[in-house]
């Protein structure tokens, strides 16, 4: 075990860390809420400056790089580990974990099984060693064997104490976990999990009116908040609106399962399958008459739907990164919803 | 009179817009424009290494678009999730020509504001 010292612009603490532990994830298990985003090396969230002491950098090529000062010590705690102690400041404020929230942890898991949902998206649960808890709209940070680094993947269940973790991959042609994932079985490989991680988190107590906007694999999470929706009848007196983002109707996945949460509230729930590239088809509309369909990006789809229904609203996002950036950029200046009310997670 | 570079003029700022230019010495510098008055500052965000004209601007609020910090462009001061103001760059409007004054960036001021 080493040590980790810790300058944040608020106060200084420690915490201990592992022989090729990220510093991150070892403060984060810790309970201290240190600044992260994707916590896979791609957004630049978790910089943090060495002062003294020596770092393993497991990803020197990680494209969260680009935000940092290199030349001022600057790195990303999500990718580097400790060889000595460590001394290192941080420019935000890091405050500790909120009260109630989940702290992180490491799990091992086995995955139970899995099914192709499109020809380029498939779906697979993991059996953890222990149960967990987790907020609806988390991700963990997944490590396959073989492969290098953890990728994020969204819970798309909510139950909230589990030991099964749902997930959705949409193949990236050319990626290391899209390859291995879409090319083999993966029932029964272990995996190495961290989390439950991120802040796009619904709960019921916030009494608000929920926006949630997915392109592709966004879609994840969204399930979970809708299903803890749908569990604890929070849609009996607020509304939900939800956009999922897709190129054509094949592309469409879980359609069956959004039919069922509207079938459920069907005042309440407003649920449109945005297509970018194709016209919507009497026969799809047909096949799932609860469901709306519209054709354009989904950003565009659900600006369009919207105008009037932003009253109490907290938005979901998720996707990636050019979708929810427009979402955001619609959102802050037609919408005009304040940054506290915006929760999103960039698919980088 | 300060020393002071022409940084650009008024016109080339759209109404309500903003646009990036960078100095000689490779410092670059974020201009905003809200009705006829001009705002300029540091161009990168005061969280990461951002380009703060990637992100919104209403005429009135910017937004970084990487974290959603905030800042009201009339003071630079921070709004919303911000957790440091902008860098105020000093600047003089003469005529149409809009004009950068040395030193560019105070930096040790912006703190105190
Ligand atoms: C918060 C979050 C939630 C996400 N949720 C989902 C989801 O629910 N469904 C979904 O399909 N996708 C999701 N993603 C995207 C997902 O994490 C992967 O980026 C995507 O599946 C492509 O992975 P790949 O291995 O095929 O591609 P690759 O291009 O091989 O890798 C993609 C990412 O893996 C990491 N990585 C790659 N190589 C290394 C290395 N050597 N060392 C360390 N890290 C490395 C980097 O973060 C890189 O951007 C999410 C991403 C984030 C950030
Ligand atoms: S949290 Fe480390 S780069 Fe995103
Ligand atoms: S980089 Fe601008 S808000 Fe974080």
């Amino acid at each position: 075990m080493m040590k980790v010292q810790v300058k944040a612009r608020n106060r200084a603490f420690g915490f201990d860390t592992g022989v090729g532990e990220s510093v991150l994830y070892s403060g984060l298990r810790t309970g201290v809420a240190l600044p992260y985003e994707c916590a896979t090396g791609t957004c630049g969230t978790c910089k943090a400056k060495l002062i003294e002491g020596e770092l393993d950098d497991q990803w020197p090529e990680a494209p969260g790089r680009k935000y940092l000062k290199s030349d001022q010590g600057e790195f990303l705690m999500c990718q580097c580990a400790a060889k000595t102690d460590l001394s290192i400041e941080i420019g935000n404020f890091v405050s500790e974990a909120t009260p109630g929230a989940v702290i992180p942890a490491k799990f091992t898991g086995i995955v139970g099984g899995s099914r192709m949902l499109t020809p380029d998206v498939k779906a697979f649960t993991v059996e953890l060693d222990r149960s967990t808890e987790f907020d609806a709209g988390q991700f963990v940070a997944v490590r396959f064997p073989g492969i290098g680094g953890y990728r994020g993947y969204s819970m798309v269940n909510f139950e909230r104490r589990t030991q099964t973790l749902e997930f959705v991959v949409k193949k990236l042609p050319g990626g290391g976990v899209s390859e291995w994932l879409f090319d083999n079985e993966p029932t029964g490989v272990e995996l190495e999990i961290f989390g439950p991680l991120g802040s796009a988190t619904f709960y019921p107590g916030m009494g608000k009116n929920v926006l949630c906007i997915a392109g592709g694999s966004g879609i994840a999470g969204m399930m979970s908040i809708f299903s803890r929706g749908c569990q604890e009848n929070y849609f009996a007196d607020h509304q939900g609106y939800l956009f999922f983002g897709v190129r054509t109707a094949n592309d469409a996945f879980y359609l069956d399962e959004l039919a069922a949460f509207k079938a459920k509230h069907p005042e309440n729930l407003h649920i449109t399958v945005a297509l970018s590239t194709e016209a919507v088809t009497d026969e799809v509309k047909a096949a799932f008459p609860g469901l709306e369909f519209d054709t354009g990006f989904v950003h565009e789809v659900a600006a369009r739907k919207m105008k009037d229904h932003y009253d109490n609203i907290v938005a979901y996002l998720a996707g990636p990164p050019p979708a929810v950036d427009a979402a955001i950029r619609t959102l802050v200046l037609e919408a005009r919803l304040s940054a506290d009310s915006i929760r999103y997670d960039k698919f980088s | 009179m300060q020393d002071r570079t022409l940084l650009c003029n008024t016109n080339e700022v759209p109404e309500d817009g903003m646009k990036q230019f960078e100095l000689d010495d490779g410092t670059k510098v974020i201009v905003l424009r809200s009705g006829d008055e001009f705002y300029a500052y540091d161009a990168m965000c005061p969280h990461q290494e951002v380009e703060l004209c990637e992100g919104f601007y209403d005429g009135c609020v910017l937004t970084c678009h990487q974290h959603l910090w905030q800042w009201d462009v009339k003071t630079g001061d921070m709004m919303g999730l911000a957790e440091a103001p902008l860098t105020s760059v000093a600047m003089e409007l003469d005529g149409e020509d809009l004009y950068v004054c040395e030193p560019v960036m105070n930096r040790a001021a912006v703190g105190g504001r």
